[in-house]
């Protein structure tokens, strides 16, 4: 354990914490502003094994771009891009 | 009506030949023309393998149309796709103004990465060869602490045996000595 001047330990405090341990959106970090739905590739990597969109929990994804995914997911299934159920 | 940019994709059914498919196309865009519109591009991805049957095919023609219409003919121009018997499936939608989609090429490279990464990976014979010799690993780890475990409970009774030995004659001793007061 690091330790200060004073050979006190270095504590965080708990409200620290929750900034390290969280997964970032990786939508957001390089600025992405539109997801489209032809981006087979980049659209099969939120899904599940059983091609669910995956919650946003599980994904890391902020709000705004959970939602433009969901979008663009669902016309890629109508057009026969990406399949409803395995 | 102002004039805006839409995105057309359209599935058309595969079991025709080349004359056919560019004759759709054809009237596709002259239809366009008659509603005050222009074809700005096009992009025919051609064959494509589907995601799952659409009536009763298993492969797609894909094209993609970018337009510059009204939005009061969009409408009609939905309506004379519906009736069309060889368009499968149409999608218009409005991306914004910066956006400058991928091209097909790259596309197809990508997903050729993701059939042949990943999708092997998982079902391997060699990974399946992985997980049975991480199995065999543990059960061994286990054995090994189980055969520890009763040489050293034999050896706790031996010391019980012997420790029960001498408190045995303490007790004779003691009992001889009262005896003797």
């Amino acid at each position: 354990m690091a330790k200060t001047a004073n050979n006190r330990p270095i504590t965080i405090k708990r409200d620290e914490t929750r900034n390290l341990f969280k997964k970032k959106c990786s939508f957001c970090e390089y600025k992405i502003p539109y997801i489209d739905y032809k981006n087979v590739t980049t659209l099969r990597d939120y899904m599940n094994y059983y091609s669910k969109i995956k919650p946003r929990y599980y994904s890391g994804n902020c709000l705004r771009h959970q939602k433009m995914l969901s979008k663009a997911v669902k016309k890629a299934r109508v057009m026969a891009l990406l399949p409803y159920c395995t | 009506m102002q004039e805006k940019t839409y995105e057309l994709l359209l599935l058309i059914a595969p079991d025709k030949t080349e004359k056919q498919h560019n004759d759709l196309i054809e009237s596709v865009k002259k239809h366009v023309e008659e509603l005050s519109g222009k074809v700005v591009n096009e992009e025919i991805w051609g064959l494509r393998e589907l995601a799952y049957r659409v009536n009763k095919h298993e492969q797609g023609f894909y094209v993609l149309m970018d337009l510059l219409m009204p939005g009061e003919a969009v409408k009609e121009f939905e309506n004379f796709l519906r009736l069309e018997q060889a368009v499968l499936r149409h999608m218009i939608s409005i991306p914004p103004h910066e956006y400058e989609p991928i091209p097909y090429d790259a596309l197809k490279v990508e997903e050729e990465k993701l059939k042949k990464g990943k999708l092997t990976e998982r079902f391997d014979a060699s990974a399946k060869a992985k997980q049975q010799a991480v199995k065999k690993a543990k059960l061994e780890e286990v054995t090994v602490k189980e055969e520890a475990k009763p040489a050293d409970e034999a050896k706790a009774e031996v010391k019980e045996e012997d420790i029960s030995e001498a408190l045995d004659a303490k007790l004779s001793k003691i009992i001889d000595d009262d005896m003797e007061i």
